[in-house]
């Protein structure tokens, strides 16, 4: 059977003032899957997921979410169709003046009636998710980047939205972390076969074990979209090079090779004699 | 807000003239939808106090951030101001042996200019730069995109609760600011030089009207409102700043964030007293 469409983009074309980072993009996502978006540092992920949020608006082409254009709402419809994600920020977003149980609890304390005490308890039980029970406590500043990434998916988790959108949920995390919130996301997915995630990832370990569909950004296209294992016998060079983990080209080499003038790192090495010590 | 960034880069012409008339124009758009935006900015914000039921305790946090904490400054403030004009005042009312008149001097400047304009300046200086600087740093570090997708207003969230608090407080702190400069008025010219304090106060009481002191309350009324916009309108709104990125610009909404409260609180001081006069 046929799953009806969680994300769509048709023809989107995205970017910031007047920079285009996403040329005429277009992207299926059928809802209960777990989709990774691979894509060099730079490529345009982070941009991808803030026009799906609707933070930003795409030059043109169109955004549908769960079969609503997303920009031809009302603002109460927009608002809810917004309402159906749980965004994880790149760097967590917490809010700095609020502990790590008001961040994850902050949705329903300011939109619901419920109490204190069931917030707290709410709040808690997210954080064990992510094994940060113990911090609950703690401001944001008094985290580890680490930490702070796993607080802002717990945030993001919060009453289990159909779309949970994660940008980079392994980086910045050991291995032992990082297999964690792979299982985290499996076990998700599992409870709440409907639930859409998007996950924004470097590590292939991680997409391998976890995503049912691929995405690979490069250069402002879509360079790859289906399964793993699709992607691992791919004869795209550019894709080789990605999952082999292979310099991508001679320009690369070329930098590498590059010397500084010598006469010019003498004058540095100089000037900094007093400062760096070198035996 | 993200137009007037497109607009504001120049067209390239060959001709000096154009381009200064370019320049011009473009920097007359670029003011006219500040000033637009900006008060688009105030009605939301406005509207949002709506909901002041559901932010009592983000209202307390900031009365006692920009009220409370004001305090001691506005004390010590509205004190030596009071002591100065008592001085100033004694000597030139002297030179026409009305000095008689001082408690009426002293009463009327700071209630109807000094407490409302001084009050409003210095709490700027205080809360309205630390407003611009707290809401740009959460802008440039996603914080408000991360309220957005929440579903979270940041209007319900960061600004209505600074406008509810300000508007509590920018009264209470002008008229404190004008009954200690009454006192600081006293301790000059009865304490320190030879006025009797009976003609002093009896003085004050017959010159002030009703109508000054409600005029001295619209005034905080409305410097509340100007202050709270515009610095959180110059701390929202850091990241389409094109003077400076990060924490530059946000140094930079602070600067400009208090330098325009404090013009602007001028201005409008001149045109409230104009109707009122
Ligand atoms: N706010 C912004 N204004 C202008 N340009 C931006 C902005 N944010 C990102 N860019 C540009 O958009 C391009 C894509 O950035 P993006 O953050 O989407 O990359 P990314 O794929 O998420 O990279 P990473 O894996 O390092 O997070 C970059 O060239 C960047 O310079
Ligand atoms: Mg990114």
């Amino acid at each position: 059977m046929e799953q009806p469409l969680s994300i769509e983009l048709k023809n989107c074309t995205m970017g910031y003032g007047n920079f285009v980072v996403l040329k005429n993009i277009s992207l299926q996502i059928p809802a209960g899957r777990i989709v990774a978006i691979l894509g060099g540092s730079g490529g345009g992920k982070t941009t991808l997921l803030r026009h799906i949020t609707g933070l930003n608006r795409p030059f043109s082409g169109e955004i549908f979410l769960e079969g609503k254009s997303l920009w031809s709402q009302s603002g109460r419809d927009f608002q809810k169709l917004r309402g159906s994600m749980g965004v994880l920020f790149q760097d967590g977003a917490l809010l700095g003046q609020l502990t790590v149980a008001e961040n994850v609890g902050l949705r329903l304390s300011e939109l619901t009636k419920l109490n204190k005490k069931t917030i707290r308890e709410i709040a808690l039980y997210y954080l064990s998710l992510v094994d940060l029970a113990d911090y609950a406590e703690f401001y944001p500043t008094e985290l580890s980047g680490g930490m702070r990434k796993r607080v802002g998916l717990a945030r993001a988790l919060v009453a289990e939205p159909p779309i949970l959108l994660c940008d980079e949920p392994t980086s910045g995390l050991d291995p032992i972390n990082a297999a964690k919130m792979d299982e985290l996301l499996l076990s998700m997915k599992e409870r709440f076969p409907a639930m859409t995630i998007v996950s924004i990832s470097h590590d292939l370990a991680s997409v391998h074990k976890t995503a049912a569909q691929v995405v690979v950004l490069n250069e402002g296209h879509i360079a790859y979209n289906g399964n793993f294992s699709g992607l691992e016998n791919t004869q795209d060079p550019f894709l080789r090079q990605f999952i082999e983990r292979k310099v991508s080209s001679d320009k690369q080499e070329e930098a590498l090779e590059k010397s500084l003038p010598d006469n010019i790192r003498q004058l540095m090495y100089d000037s900094l004699k007093d400062i760096i010590h070198r035996s | 807000m993200s137009d007037c960034k497109k607009k504001l880069k120049r067209p390239v012409s060959g001709s000096k003239t154009a381009d200064l008339i370019a320049a011009i124009g473009s920097l007359v758009v670029f003011l006219i939808n500040e000033i637009g935006a900006m008060a688009l900015f105030m009605f939301g914000g406005l509207r949002a106090m709506v909901n002041f039921t559901s932010q009592i305790s983000k209202i307390l946090r900031q009365i006692a951030a920009i009220g409370y904490g004001s305090l001691f400054l506005i004390i010590l403030i509205g004190l030596f101001t009071g002591m100065v004009i008592g001085l100033q005042g004694y000597h030139t009312l002297s030179q026409f042996g009305s000095t008689g008149f001082l408690g009426s001097a002293v009463a009327l400047s700071l209630i109807r200019e000094l407490a409302p304009v001084l009050t409003a300046i210095m709490v700027t200086g205080r809360a309205g730069s630390a407003m611009s600087a707290e809401i740009g740093v959460m802008r440039i570090t996603d914080q408000i995109d991360a309220l957005e997708v929440m579903n979270i207003n940041p209007m319900n969230f960061l600004i209505a609760p600074r406008l509810t608090a300000s508007l509590i407080s920018f009264p209470l702190l002008t008229s404190l600011f004008a009954v200690v400069g009454i006192f600081g008025g006293y301790i000059t010219g009865v304490l320190l030089l030879d006025m009797s304090s009976g003609i002093y106060f009896s003085r004050i009481n017959s010159s002030v009207v009703w109508g000054d002191v409600l005029g001295c309350l619209v005034k905080a009324v409305v410097f509340a409102i100007l202050v709270v916009t515009v610095c959180c309108y110059k701390g929202f709104f850091v990241h389409l700043r094109l003077d400076g990125k990060g924490a530059e610009a946000v140094g930079n909404a602070t600067t400009s964030a208090v330098v325009l409260s404090c013009i602007l609180i001028l201005i409008f001081d001149y045109v409230i007293t104009s109707f009122h006069m």
